[in-house]
């Protein structure tokens, strides 16, 4: 086993000195460039190695030291990639144990995100979450708070509000964001994400229904991997890659991708300290336990801008943004004259911390962190609902719950199953 | 005599014919519902919300007697296609939870704990059990509460509790802690947590003595949530055994809540003095965690915290006290902070201009001028 003793509070001791001190010989002459010493480096647990977990193995400037997963076959795959010196557990508690990790990667289902999250932050653990990053608004709320109040930093791991092309953009976010901050398509707006519009919703993680109860095989602990879900014979399209399309542990296609489609949005509408008040949808009748398709989901914030969903593909000739001055399509065309032009002229928006290791350090929060990740994974949830339930909904974005609505709210915190608790 | 004869008889053929009839009658009924119960799950599942919503008030017309043949056709996972008969059940809960239909709503509750009792199989039961989880009310409360002493059963009764808004369920499940052993006493323990409620402090302390890690996680958090004085000593040995720092049972986190329960119900002095200790021996994250504590219920007056903790605290204690200094607005505040600034060293003082830069008050620009040069 081992342990590495220097952790992110020494580094930090260290790099604030060196800060200070006359470095005569720069690191990367002795080391080549972009070259970053083991005791450097921040270290790293990562909890649930299935193929996303085990795909944050490498990652520049940490060292992994302790991987855990409920599925020894994960485990041991996880192990062969690694290489030496990484210690495997089954249960993430023991990994939080550990004082030498500084940052815990959550890449387990999403039932498990808040739990996980929570207890993370009062270990003192920064966190590095995959999305979506709650199941329920409830978990959301409970880890919002626990992060500010042990004062750690949280990565919420989508990225499209900082960097890379948005799926059939053609561009980042960032020209869309000036534009839109500079008032050239005028307000309110409207999003509409579509297949017309460049993005795909992923209907094929929708679940079997009538499931069969089948034997558990011995590489897993089941109930272990359930946690806070309730209780269901198990059959292995609930687990692993299929979970996505069961109620007890994700949402779908939505859950999948919405937080990547929707955290972009949320940061360009500048609406990341609120949610949309109403939340129409037209979808099938969904069952008890698996999660079935949608045709439209239609956000609308209180200031009269609107995001839809739109998952039929039904308005063949939606503008992906759409303004009272102009809108933009799919693969960056516009109906704007000079749009480059324009954009170019316009100032930049404000500058975000766009690598985790950098906020781990210096202590700035990330560009996508709890408080904004919790407000998209709330649009996602909102729609969630409004699916499960077959009805459109009224929410209060301040109370964070559902207006004259008790069977919606009491889906905004769900019961867990012992001895699982946030 | 012969009238009188023919009078019984034709009487008798009288009643006869209405007893056939309305047996016809029922049979006719009878098969009716049945037609109209296959008509209606045939359409499962309808394709949009209208249909849907339809679809429920016909399942509604059905009555008790039509949803009953509904109920029944729900199997044990494994033991048959009961896929639309759980579609409309589901939705039917879904449909009621919705505001009004109060009278549906009560004669479902009534159907729902019907089929829980109607079923020998666990995860039949639960199913219904989950119903009540959308429309339940006070009667599913106390039924639920019937199931918390079976091991299978447990974990779905809690279920139903936790999500019904009732008077009488923290009572329940409090009295329920005394039964022992018990089989999903930690979230039996959860829900009273979540109530914050002080009704079982005897019974956490009891269960956090005798209980595993998982048990005892469960009810030093109850007793922090309950913020009740006899808890107390029991928390605080808990941190102090696991020196401040995080264990499995979450016991210093469980002290720290503890404290900023204690501060909302305005006993100050308590919570300021389970803060002094987790400042003399926490990790940074519960010393953090307490500072908040202290800023939140203290504000102004938790500064000279701020202060003390910045000057012996490492990078990032000291950056996450620059974080909740924002917690305390107002230009008395930055005055502090700009006296403080005399006195700290240069790496210091570059973390709190950077914060009194973000903190954008003016008073602090001549500082943030001075340093520029």
């Amino acid at each position: 086993m081992n342990r590495d003793k220097t952790g992110r509070r020494d580094f930090i001791k260290k790099s604030t000195a060196a800060a200070f001190a006359f470095t005569v010989i720069p690191r990367h002459v002795l080391g080549g460039n972009g070259f970053i010493a083991p005791s450097d480096q921040l270290t790293k647990g990562i909890i649930g190695v299935g193929n996303m977990g085990r795909g944050h193995i490498p990652y520049e400037g940490t060292r992994v030291l302790a991987v855990c997963d409920v599925d020894d076959d994960h485990l041991n795959l996880a192990l062969a990639q690694a290489g030496e010196g990484v210690d495997a557990y089954h249960d993430f508690r023991v990994l939080l144990a550990r004082p030498d990790i500084d940052i815990v990667h959550i890449a387990t289902p999403p039932h498990w995100h808040g739990i996980m999250a929570k207890m993370a932050a009062e270990a003192g653990k920064d966190i590095w979450c995959e999305k979506p990053m709650t199941r329920t608004i409830g978990e959301g709320i409970e880890v919002v708070e626990a992060v500010k109040k042990y004062g750690c930093m949280f990565r919420l791991n989508t990225w499209f509000r900082f960097k890379d092309q948005f799926y059939g953009l053609g561009t980042t976010v960032r020209p869309l964001k000036k534009l839109i901050d500079s008032g050239a398509l005028g307000w309110p707006l409207k999003v509409t994400i579509s297949g017309i519009t460049g993005f795909d919703w992923k209907f094929y993680w929708s679940g079997e229904h009538n499931l069969n109860p089948m034997p558990v095989p011995d590489n897993l602990d089941y109930d272990f991997w359930l946690g806070p879900a309730p209780y269901k014979p198990y059959n292995p399209e609930r687990v692993h890659s299929k979970f996505r399309g069961y109620w007890d542990y994700d949402g779908g296609g939505l859950g999948d991708m919405g937080q990547h489609y929707l955290d972009p949005v949320q940061y360009m509408l500048g609406k990341d300290n609120t949610s949309p008040i109403y939340i129409e949808v037209d979808a099938p009748q969904q069952h008890y336990d698996a999660v079935g398709s949608w045709r439209r989901i239609e956000y609308t914030y209180e200031d009269g801008c609107k995001i839809v969903l739109d998952g039929a593909n039904a308005d063949i000739h939606a503008a992906y943004v759409e303004g009272p001055y102009g809108k933009i399509y799919k693969g960056f065309w516009s109906d704007i004259p000079d749009l480059q032009k324009l954009i170019d002229s316009l100032p930049e928006p404000e500058d975000q911390v766009t690598i985790f290791s950098d906020s781990v350090r210096t202590r700035n929060k990330f560009a996508l962190n709890e408080e904004n990740g919790h407000r998209s994974a709330t649009i996602v949830n909102l729609g969630v609902i409004a699916v499960r339930l077959g009805r459109n909904l009224t929410y209060d974005p301040v109370k964070q719950k559902f207006v004259d609505d008790e069977g919606a709210n009491r889906l905004i915190y769900q019961p867990m199953r012992g001895p699982w608790s946030i | 005599m012969v009238n009188l004869k023919n009078h019984a008889m034709k009487k008798i053929i009288i009643i006869s014919c209405l007893v056939f009839t309305s047996l016809l009658g029922y049979n006719q009924d009878r098969r009716a519902t049945e037609t109209k119960v296959a008509d209606l799950l045939a359409r499962m599942p309808v394709s949009n919300t209208i249909e849907l919503k339809n679809q429920m008030q016909e399942m509604s017309n059905l009555g008790s007697q039509g949803r009953k043949q509904i109920t029944d056709m729900i199997n044990q996972p494994g033991t048959g296609d009961d896929t639309r008969a759980r579609f409309a059940v589901e939705s039917y809960s879904r449909y009621l939870s919705e505001y009004g239909h109060d009278n549906e709503k009560y004669q479902w509750e009534s159907e729902c704990i019907e089929a829980v009792l109607a079923s020998g199989y666990p995860m039949v039961r639960s199913f219904f059990l989950s119903q009540l989880r959308y429309i339940g009310t006070e009667r599913s409360v106390e039924f639920a509460s019937g199931f918390l002493t079976y091991e299978y059963m447990c974990e779905p009764a809690v279920a139903v509790i936790a999500a019904c808004t009732s008077q009488e369920k923290e009572e329940i499940l409090a009295m329920s802690l005394q039964i022992r052993p018990f089989p999903c006493v930690e979230s039996v323990i959860n829900a009273l947590a979540m109530m914050q409620s002080d009704k079982a402090v005897k019974e956490y302390v009891y269960w956090y003595t005798t209980g595993d890690k998982d048990i005892q996680a469960a009810a030093l958090n109850a007793m922090a949530e309950s913020a009740h004085e006899v808890c107390y000593k029991t928390i605080s040995s808990a941190a102090a055994a696991a020196s401040y720092k995080w264990d499995a049972t979450g016991a210093t986190a469980a002290l720290v809540q503890y404290a900023r329960n204690m501060g909302e119900k305005g006993e100050v002095s308590t919570m300021e003095k389970i803060c002094r200790d987790v400042l003399n021996y926490g990790s940074v994250q519960y010393k953090t965690a307490a500072l908040e504590a202290l800023v939140h219920y203290g504000g102004y007056e938790a500064i000279e915290n701020l202060l003390t903790e910045f000057r012996k605290g490492e990078p990032e204690y000291r950056k996450a006290i620059l974080n909740l200094a924002d917690d305390i607005p107002g230009k008395a505040a930055t005055r502090k902070w700009l006296v403080f600034l005399q006195s700290v060293d240069n790496t210091s003082k570059s973390e709190i201009i950077d914060m009194l830069g973000k903190r954008g008050d003016q008073l602090a620009v001549p500082y943030i001028n001075d340093a520029l040069f």
